[in-house]
């Protein structure tokens, strides 16, 4: 189960980076959260701060279809490098996650390292408010998945908290 | 060439602010309570945290108060407090990936709020530091290989001075910029409380040889940040770059202080953040109106005591801590002493030059001056109080 979930939630975090548009965004931020959600309860982490995390992270997911370019956009052009990132980030998580890959934990945080990794190369690279809070709220999610249950807990918190930061682009239009 | 920029500001509303008043007080309020809590473990302030968390609040109600500002009081209130609360969180927080989870929000937060720089611009430094410090405590508790490891205690070190926006993450300085959006409130407010906790919950779980990679990362970057901000600060032809510059060079003696892992250089680190909160920002905050061209830099008898005050001179707050910070350096290595010396003498180049800058205040402005200079003389002439209140 915790090899499925961390499966998962290296796919959300790739389709987040390659989505241009706030369905694709927040369908990204809703896989990566139910993959951390499998992969953090296969590590046995407690199951009151696991549903703290899901909840948070759909939550920020749902929250993140209030503003933002319309539509999907996934895989834009340009898109390409992204995707090579998505694939360098999991092999360096696994670089440094090394021998413990094997044990639930370990597959746990290979795939928190990787949303982490992959969420924060987004946030550092976005032009649009909306792109950013979102990616924020997968590096927190990212992040707490990483730790125990006061981690988790705070990250379901704080992801959700980010989702509710007004997302409007209207003042930076032109840049 | 002029460029001209539209400000990223959006309508400040009532709502907003009260929001973000309430939620500060409410998070200052319970980390306050933490102890009587059910969850009290995960809070706790440490002493040193106390203290800064009172600085900061008595330099908020000062700054407030009294300060020359553009932008309402009450804006300023609201923020001030919002940031009261997440600087209590950052310092009573216990777990370092919470810390940074923490420092996420905070730092998008406050991005959000209106600034002369785009939001994306404001929010990657913050999200970088939580990055390293979230993936560098990942790292250290793998207890993998041991590069490992040493790679995290870096990323940590790199993550702290990544939140309070010093070498080698300084963003671009913006003078139009409000303080309560630009480099001040990372550099003087939320990079202190980091720096006052984030060692006393990283150290006890790092092994000896990751922990001397943390000790030297933070007296490498306390070295470069000392050198950076005393050649700016002299050399640099904006008024408004000299004056982050010179926080630089507090904080350099405050990372060398931390980095020594020794109990002068501990001590030396707490005065000089304290005085970064309580003396060099409100000092700040009285020179914008100069900086911004609405009143003449003018030298008066105050602002010769004030230049005193910034070259780090006793008995002002600045002497204290270049002692200690000495006393540290020469136990550990004295050539280290070296590069701190010649930074001290080098502070007299600029300080004039900033204490011009604060221009001439009269009525209750002058008063806020003088009761910031006051401040200063208390951190320069009872140290040992200070010390002793911060559990050093």
């Amino acid at each position: 189960m915790a090899i499925v979930g961390a499966a998962a939630a290296w796919v959300g975090v790739t389709l987040l980076a390659v989505a241009d548009a706030r369905r694709g965004l927040a369908l990204g931020l809703l896989v990566v959260t139910a993959g951390l959600v499998l992969a953090s309860a296969a590590a046995a982490q407690p199951p009151l701060a696991v549903a703290a995390l899901g909840a948070g992270g759909a939550a920020a997911a749902a929250l993140r279809l209030r503003s933002g370019r319309p539509g999907w956009g996934l895989l834009p052009p340009g898109s390409t490098p992204r995707l090579v990132g998505s694939i360098a980030v999991v092999i360096g998580a696994a670089l440094v996650a090394g021998s413990q890959l094997g044990s639930p934990p370990g597959a746990a945080r290979l795939a928190a390292l990787a949303v982490a990794g992959l969420a924060a190369g987004r946030v550092l690279t976005v032009e649009h408010r909306w792109a950013a809070l979102g990616s924020a709220s997968a590096l927190a999610l990212g992040l707490g998945a990483l730790g125990g249950a006061v981690p988790l807990l705070t990250a379901g918190v704080v992801a959700a908290g980010l989702g509710t930061i007004d997302a409007r682009d209207a003042a930076e239009v032109g840049r | 060439m002029i460029s001209v920029r539209a400000p990223s500001r959006l309508p400040v509303r009532a709502p907003a602010l009260v929001g973000l008043a309430a939620a500060g007080a409410a998070a200052a309020a319970l980390v306050l309570a933490a102890p009587a809590l059910p969850f009290g473990g995960v809070l706790h302030l440490a002493p040193a945290g106390r203290l800064l968390l009172a600085a900061s609040a008595a330099a908020l109600a000062l700054t407030t108060a009294l300060a020359p500002h553009r932008v309402g009081r009450r804006e300023l209130l609201a923020a001030g407090l919002g940031a009261l609360g997440g600087q209590a969180l950052l310092m009573a927080l216990t777990d370092p990936l919470a810390i940074a989870i923490v420092l996420l929000l905070i730092g998008l937060g406050f991005a959000a709020r209106g600034g002369a720089r785009p939001f994306v611009e404001r929010a990657r430094p913050p999200a970088f530091a939580a990055l390293l410090i979230g993936a560098g405590w990942a790292f250290v508790q793998l207890h993998g290989a041991t590069w490992v490891g040493r790679a995290g205690a870096l990323a940590i070190a790199l993550g702290l001075a990544a939140t309070a926006g010093l070498v080698p993450y300084l963003a671009p300085v913006d003078s139009e910029e409000p303080a309560s959006s630009s480099f001040v409130i990372w550099t003087g407010f939320f990079g202190p409380a980091l720096a006052i906790s984030l060692p006393g919950h990283v150290l006890p779980g790092m092994p000896a040889g990751e922990a001397s990679v943390f000790g030297a990362t933070l007296v490498g970057l306390g070295l470069v940040n000392l050198g950076w901000g005393t050649i700016g600060a002299w050399r640099t032809a904006s008024e408004v770059e000299a004056w982050r510059c010179s926080f630089l060079v507090d904080w350099g003696f405050a990372l060398v202080g931390i980095g020594l892992f020794l109990p002068d250089g501990l001590a030396a680190a707490l005065l000089a953040l304290l005085a970064i909160v309580l003396v060099r920002v409100p000092l700040y905050l009285w020179a914008r109106p100069a900086l911004l061209g609405a009143q003449p830099a003018r030298l008066t008898a105050l602002n010769v005591l004030l230049a005193v005050l910034l070259t780090g001179a006793a008995p002002f707050s600045g002497f204290p801590v270049r002692l200690l910070v000495l006393g540290a350096a020469t136990q550990t290595a004295w050539p280290l002493a070296i590069p701190l010396l010649v930074a001290m003498l080098l502070a007299v180049t600029y300080s004039v030059r900033l204490a011009r800058a604060l221009g001439s205040h009269r009525g209750w402005a002058a008063a806020g001056l003088w009761i910031t200079l006051g401040l200063g003389l208390v951190l320069g002439l009872a140290p040992a109080a200070v010390r002793s209140l911060g559990g050093i």
